[in-house]
């Protein structure tokens, strides 16, 4: 029987009857979620479960056959993720939402700086202003005096906290990560979550992270366990969602 | 550190086995395979099964043989055609047969640049395809020679068979371009045709380069077995290169100097070098002129399109030259020849003899034709190196994507990436001609402004080629931002 963890804070996404197919596979089958404002919910499942498409139709990458998303930020107007067109999703994603592949996914010829001063850029913010953004972001996440490396000159661990920094310079109310410790080693993978828990819960925001690695979840506060394309199982992990005492973050 | 999840009553979690905690269900799992056969090595029969393997699936996945074959197919016309179209000049007789000989060479050696950098880019098109195919082998224990094997086999039947469709496409357009006259009558389809060996000639030569940058790129794969390529620093372009330029174009004056001091083979050989010379020089300073101006684009960025961008040209400016690069010396004496042709025209008409006439409209035609096709050329190129470095990148184009970059705002950066440098080299091209031959010019705007129109015309069309090329690689960003 599945239980559902009572959220405890408000709601910031809601997502109802999500229906998605690939062809005549079927990746989502009907998913009810509800993710509050402040936590992180860890995402798991076998290979094909659908959890990673959950994860994309909840943050607007893919459209799903039928359902909707509810996007609910504090302080602005409710956004039904599912009846926006390409270009809002894209803004929306770009404006609002964060992002942490598990392979960084930066740009190879830009330094560290550069790639996480270019969300703040595509949205229009001047140049001077976005790197010196990006800049204090990358110093809150310990990699200050890096600015000018680049992708080839920096550890796996450091590339993935370049990738935190360029998720969360937009100051998203949410992140949403794939598998973002999946490349690392057990050391680093520790402190990479580490550093993406502080910059998201720590400061009362909320981490939607997809994993196939139990000690990962574990430091969520909440499970999600998907299987053919339905949640089977959503259980708190007994961690608290927004920690007191880390609020506020670096700024 | 993790904490301890709830247990289901079968040992497993919330139904998910643990790894190496999950019991083992005796009973429940199909009896596995036995132990594997075992064998010595991928040997010659093994590499032989591989082969057999890849190249009868090489044309079932057309994401694999459309783009190389494509690419083969636009050389091979292409090359087809201009070195056909350089022979018809070979046999035309008369007091003028040497002159029109000379033309031709000239032009084949503006050209070469241009071709050659579209041959490269369809020789590196075709060896990135299959890198990745290559890689996994390596990690599976196929050694250097088998991999080798695979590379070249499939370079070589994807290339084969993208030149045999390019034959295709020569064949069909000979009348078409042979419409185009020259010493007072159409080319013609017959004037076009290369002949057998010649035919032959450049068709192995095209093959040759298809297999020889394909084991070039191999040496990254045979280095490491992940095939990683990134570099740590962007390519350096020393401004040694300057000195050594015009080191070279001073010892070319000295060759043209001398060369009337020997025989006659004496003397070609020395305006070979001559004339050679400063074309190495400018190809040697190119990509350093594209670093200094990225450079300066780069300082000034103030969007994310001119930022990346000029990054991307940063990143290996021999790379941005080669794709643009063979128009500088075109343009260059488009530009002049065009002013010229034109003025003569226009000021010797009256009392000229009807031969002389027909040979300035000649040089006119052959020096726009020459622009033209370096256009066109440079158009596929860029195509073509568009192309593969989306498919390169496809990953990190399908990440930008999710993090909310627009395929409008990735086209917009792929555009400047190419006309940064484009207009670096036409900036540069047309200076040098207005600076070195300004009254000239001054004059043919004046007494002939139809042929300054014409030229003024060329780049117009040339420049919007080149935006086709950079165009026609969309659909293949829009296939990678949706798989």
């Amino acid at each position: 029987m599945m239980t559902h963890p009572s959220i405890g804070t408000p709601p910031l996404l809601t997502a109802r009857n999500l229906v998605k197919d690939y062809g005549t596979t079927r990746a989502l089958d009907g998913v009810d979620l509800t993710v509050g404002i402040g936590e992180s919910v860890a995402i798991m499942g076998p290979s094909g479960s659908g959890k990673t498409t959950l994860m994309h139709v909840l943050s607007g990458i893919l459209l799903p056959e039928a359902g909707s998303v509810l996007f609910t930020a504090p302080g602005s107007d409710p956004v039904e993720v599912t009846a926006l067109d390409e270009d809002a999703r894209a803004r929306l994603r770009r404006e609002r939402l964060g992002f942490v592949f598990q392979d960084g996914l930066l740009l190879p010829e830009l330094t560290a700086q550069e790639n996480v001063a270019l969300p703040l850029m595509l949205s229009g913010v001047p140049r001077p202003a976005a790197e010196h953004h990006a800049g204090q972001w990358l110093a809150a996440l310990g990699l200050d005096g890096m600015q000018d490396r680049r992708l080839g000159e920096l550890s796996g661990g450091q590339a993935q906290r370049v990738a935190i920094a360029r998720a969360q310079v937009a100051d998203p109310q949410v992140v949403y990560a794939d598998e973002p410790t999946g490349a690392l080693d057990s050391v680093t993978s520790a402190s990479v979550l580490t550093a993406l828990l502080d910059s998201t819960v720590g400061r009362g925001h909320t981490l939607v992270m997809v994993t196939h690695d139990e000690a990962t979840a574990a430091r969520c506060s909440r499970l999600v366990r998907v299987q053919d394309g339905r949640i089977v199982a959503d259980s708190a992990t007994g961690r608290s969602a927004s920690p007191a005492g880390s609020q506020g973050g670096h700024r | 550190m993790s904490a301890r999840l709830p247990a289901s009553p079968s040992g497993s979690r919330a139904g998910i086995p643990t790894g190496d905690h999950a019991p083992t269900p005796a009973g429940d799992l199909p009896a596995m395979p036995g132990p594997s056969p075992s064998g010595t090595g991928i040997g010659r029969h093994g590499t032989a099964a591989l082969l057999r393997l890849f190249l009868g699936k090489l044309f079932s996945d057309r994401q694999v043989w459309v783009l190389p074959v494509a690419s083969f197919a636009i050389v091979g016309t292409l090359t087809l055609l201009v070195a056909g179209g350089a022979s018809s000049f070979w046999s035309i007789t008369g007091e003028l047969g040497g002159f029109y000989l000379m033309l031709s060479v000239f032009a084949l050696m503006l050209l070469i640049f241009p071709l050659a950098g579209l041959a490269g880019a369809a020789a590196k098109l075709l060896a990135r395809r299959r890198d990745e195919r290559l890689s996994s082998l390596r990690l599976l224990g196929a050694g250097t020679g088998t991999v080798r094997t695979l590379a070249v086999a499939e370079a070589a039947v994807l290339a084969a068979a993208g030149l045999v469709v390019g034959v295709a496409g020569y064949l069909v357009l000979m009348p078409v371009v042979g419409l185009i006259p020259f010493a007072g009558r159409p080319i013609g389809g017959a004037g076009m045709w290369l002949g057998g060996p010649w035919l032959a000639a450049v068709l192995g030569a095209l093959l040759l380069l298809a297999v020889l940058s394909s084991l070039a790129g191999l040496r990254r794969i045979e280095i490491t077995p992940l095939g990683v390529r990134t570099r740590q620093q962007p390519a350096r372009v020393h401004w040694v290169r300057v000195v050594l330029a015009l080191a070279g174009v001073a010892v070319a004056q000295l060759m043209l100097q001398v060369a009337g001091v020997g025989d006659m083979m004496f003397f070609l050989v020395m305006v070979l070098i001559g004339f050679g010379l400063p074309l190495l020089a400018l190809h040697f300073i190119g990509p350093w002129l594209l670093a200094v101006m990225s450079r300066r684009s780069w300082r000034r960025a103030k969007g994310p399109n001119q930022l990346v961008a000029a990054r991307n040209v940063l990143e290996s400016p021999q790379q941005a030259w080669r794709q643009v690069g063979g128009l500088a010396v075109t343009v260059y004496i488009g530009v002049v020849g065009g002013a010229g042709m034109g003025l003569a025209g226009a000021t010797s008409a009256e009392g000229a003899r009807p031969e002389d006439l027909l040979l300035m409209a000649d040089l006119r035609t052959g020096v726009l034709l020459t622009m033209l096709i370096a256009f066109v050329l440079t158009a596929c190129s860029v195509g073509i190196t568009q192309a593969a470095q989306v498919l390169d990148r496809a990953e990190m184009y399908r990440g930008l994507g999710r993090i909310g970059m627009t395929e409008a705002t990735m086209e917009a950066i792929r555009r400047r990436s190419v006309f940064g440098p484009l207009w670096t080299v036409l900036v540069f091209s047309v200076g040098a001609a207005v600076i070195t031959t300004l009254p000239m010019i001054g004059a043919a705007i004046v007494f002939s402004p139809t042929s300054m129109a014409l030229v003024a015309g060329c780049l117009v069309a040339g420049v919007a080629l080149i935006r086709l090329g950079v165009a026609a690689s969309r659909p293949t960003l829009r296939a990678v931002l949706r798989g």
